[in-house]
C-alpha cells in the first residue's frame, strides 16, 4: 500500500470531503451565490411599494454587490469549509480519517482554490442571467459584464506601440493566493480565523510603512533624488516602445513566478500545519 | 500489538505520562481506570496518533501511530468522549466515512443501530447525545477495526443501552482486536473489561489481567470488618473488603473496590503486581 499517494484513496478522500463540506457550507454558499436573486427581490418589492412602479437594480448596484458579496465570500468561506481542522471533535475525525497528510492537503487545494470558487461564480452568475433573460429591464447580465470587463483588461494598452497584456494565470493565482492566506488563518488559529489574518496583513503594512518612513526620516534614501531618478527612467524608457515591446513581457513572466512562489509559499505552510496538527 | 517505551507527555511544564512502559495484546477489552486529570485521555490520543510523545515511543504493528499511516488509520478507531453532531443522516455518514475502512460492514451498522434501537435515518445533529453516542458506537464497531480506542463509551447512555453496549461490544469485535476503554464508569463495564489497567499521576499503578489480580487480592464481601484490610467499604447487609490473597482462595473482582485499593496503597499494588 502506498502511504503517500494512492489515486482510489485520493479520489474516495475527495468525494468525502467534497460531500462533507456540501453539507455544512453548501446551505451558505447557495445563500450567498442567491445574492442577485435577493437583490431582484428587494428591488421590486420597495419600488412597489414605496414608489409604486416596477424598479429592478442596475447594472452599476449588480456589479457593486457582486463585488461585495464576492469580497466578503473569499474572506469567509476558507474558515467555513476547513476551519473545522482544529476543532478537537472534528479536528480529530479529520486527523484520523484514513488518507495520507498529502491526500487530504491535496482536496483541502483543489476545493479551496478551484471548486468552491467556481460553484459560487456558476451560480452566482447563472441565477443573476436567469433573472436579466426573464426580465429585460435589469440590463445586461453580469456573465456577459464580466467578459467584457475582462476582455478589456487583457487588451489594455498603456501605449498604441506596446500594449500590455494582463497575464490571466496570473490575476488568477492573485486571487487564490488570497484563499490561501485566509485558509492558513483559517487551519492555523483556534479562534478568530478571520480577524487575525487580517490583522496580520494590517500589521504588515503598518511595519513595512514605518520601515520606509523611518529610512526617509534618518536620510538614508533621499526623496528628491529618487524622485529625480524615476523621473529620469520614465523619461528614458517608459514611453520607448522598444523598451517596453520586452519590458512588459518580462515584469509578466515575473509577476507570474512571484504570484507562483507565493501560492507554492502558502501550500507548503498549509501542508506542514496539517501534517503536525495535534488534538 | 501495541507496544509503549519510556512513554512521556507534558502539556507545556505540567507533566501528565512519564515513563510509561507497557505492551497492549490482541484479543482484549482493556480498561483504563484513573481519576481525572490522570492522563486517560491523553493516553488514548497518543495511542490513536492525535497527539505526538514528547519522550520514549509507541509502536502500534511496528508503526508510530503519530505517523497517521493510513494503513494504520485504516486499523483503528478513536471514540471522543464528544462526538461531532453532523447535518448528516446517520446511515450515510455510516456509509461515507466507513468506505475508508476495509473491513466495514454497513450491514453490521444497520444491525447494532436496530439493536440500540436508535434510528439510522435520523440527522446526527438532531439526535439527543445517547442516540449520537450510540450511532458513533455503532459505527465504531461496524469498521472492523483491530484497534478500538473508547473514551467513556457508557457517559450519556441510559440503563438499557449500557447493556446493548455491552452485548454489541462482546458480538461484533472480532477476536484478535484490541480494544482499549477509558471509563469512569466501572460498573457499566466490570464484566467485560480484563485486563485492568490504573493510572496515576504520571505512572501506571496496575497493568493485570483479572486473573491475575484474583489470584493476589481477595475480594471479601463478608459482614464481619477486618482492620488490616487494604480497603473496606460498607455496603448494605455486610463490607466490601481487599486482603492480599495469602492463601489463595477465590474471589469475584470488585473494580470499584480494587481502584479504591490501589490508591491507597500505591507502593504496596506496585510491588505486589508486576508492571507488564
Amino acid at each position: 500500500m502506498n502511504n503517500t499517494f494512492s489515486i482510489s484513496r485520493f479520489g474516495r478522500y475527495f468525494k468525502y470531503d467534497f460531500k462533507r463540506w456540501v453539507s455544512t457550507y453548501g446551505p451558505t454558499l447557495l445563500l450567498m451565490s442567491a445574492a442577485p436573486l435577493i437583490l431582484y427581490t428587494l428591488t421590486v418589492v420597495y419600488s412597489l411599494l414605496f414608489a409604486g412602479e416596477w424598479g429592478t437594480p442596475g447594472e452599476t448596484t449588480r456589479i457593486l454587490i457582486a463585488c461585495m458579496v464576492t469580497f466578503v465570500m473569499i474572506l469567509t468561506y476558507p474558515s467555513s469549509v476547513y476551519g473545522y481542522v482544529t476543532e478537537k471533535r472534528a479536528g480529530s475525525t479529520f486527523v484520523l480519517m484514513p488518507a495520507s497528510v498529502f491526500e487530504k492537503f491535496l482536496s483541502m487545494i483543489l476545493n479551496t482554490v478551484v471548486v468552491v470558487p467556481l460553484a459560487f461564480g456558476l451560480v452566482y452568475l447563472s441565477i443573476d442571467g436567469i433573472i436579466c433573460l426573464l426580465d429585460g429591464t435589469c440590463g445586461g447580465s453580469l456573465f456577459s459584464c464580466a467578459a467584457r470587463g475582462l476582455e478589456s483588461l487583457v487588451t489594455f494598452a498603456f501605449t498604441s506601440d506596446a500594449p500590455v497584456h494582463v497575464s490571466l494565470f496570473s490575476m488568477y493565482m492573485s486571487s487564490v493566493s488570497t484563499a490561501l492566506f485566509f485558509l492558513l488563518g483559517a487551519i492555523f488559529f483556534k479562534k478568530h480565523k478571520i480577524l487575525y489574518p487580517i490583522l496580520i496583513i494590517v500589521c504588515f503594512q503598518m511595519a513595512l510603512s514605518m520601515v520606509f518612513g523611518l529610512v526617509v526620516s534618518l536620510g538614508l534614501i533621499n526623496v528628491e533624488n529618487l524622485t529625480l531618478f524615476a523621473q529620469n527612467l520614465a523619461d528614458r524608457f517608459i514611453l520607448n516602445p522598444d523598451f517596453l515591446n520586452w519590458a512588459i513581457p518580462a515584469y509578466n513572466v515575473l509577476a507570474t513566478l512571484w504570484d507562483i512562489i507565493v501560492f507554492a509559499a502558502l501550500a507548503t505552510a498549509v501542508y506542514f500545519r496539517l501534517k503536525t496538527l495535534k488534538h | 500489538m501495541i507496544r509503549i517505551e519510556n512513554l512521556g507527555f507534558s502539556y507545556g511544564k505540567v507533566p501528565v505520562l512519564k515513563n510509561i512502559t507497557m505492551g497492549l495484546e490482541p484479543g482484549k477489552i482493556y480498561g483504563l481506570l484513573g481519576e481525572n486529570g490522570v492522563g486517560k485521555t491523553t493516553l488514548l490520543t497518543l495511542l490513536c496518533g492525535l497527539k505526538k510523545a514528547l519522550e520514549g515511543s509507541i509502536s502500534v504493528d511496528g508503526i508510530d501511530p503519530y505517523s497517521r499511516n493510513p494503513e494504520l488509520l485504516a486499523k483503528q478507531f478513536y471514540l471522543a468522549d464528544e462526538m461531532l453532531a453532523l447535518p448528516i443522516k446517520a446511515a450515510d455518514y455510516a456509509k461515507m466515512t466507513g468506505e475508508f475502512w476495509p473491513n466495514y460492514s454497513h450491514d453490521m451498522f444497520l444491525e447494532i443501530m436496530e439493536l440500540f434501537e436508535n434510528d439510522p435515518q435520523k440527522k446526527l445533529i438532531a439526535m439527543s447525545a445517547g442516540q449520537l453516542k450510540k450511532a458513533y458506537i455503532s459505527l465504531a464497531l461496524a469498521l472492523g477495526c483491530r484497534y478500538i480506542y473508547l473514551d467513556e463509551p457508557t457517559n450519556g447512555l441510559d440503563i438499557p443501552s449500557k447493556a446493548q453496549f455491552r452485548s454489541a461490544l462482546m458480538k461484533y469485535t472480532s477476536e484478535d482486536s484490541t480494544i482499549v476503554i477509558s471509563t469512569h464508569q466501572v460498573r457499566d463495564l466490570e464484566n467485560i473489561i480484563d485486563p485492568i489497567i490504573i493510572l496515576d499521576r504520571q505512572e501506571v499503578l496496575l497493568n493485570a489481567d483479572v486473573e491475575t489480580i484474583s489470584e493476589k487480592l481477595y475480594f471479601d464481601y463478608g459482614t464481619e470488618l477486618h482492620p488490616e484490610s487494604l480497603y473496606s467499604e460498607q455496603l448494605p447487609g455486610g463490607f466490601i473488603q481487599v486482603y492480599p490473597n495469602a492463601d489463595g482462595r477465590e474471589s469475584k473482582v470488585n473494580i470499584e473496590a480494587l481502584f479504591n485499593a490501589v490508591h491507597k496503597n500505591k507502593e504496596l499494588i506496585k510491588g505486589l503486581f508486576a508492571i507488564k
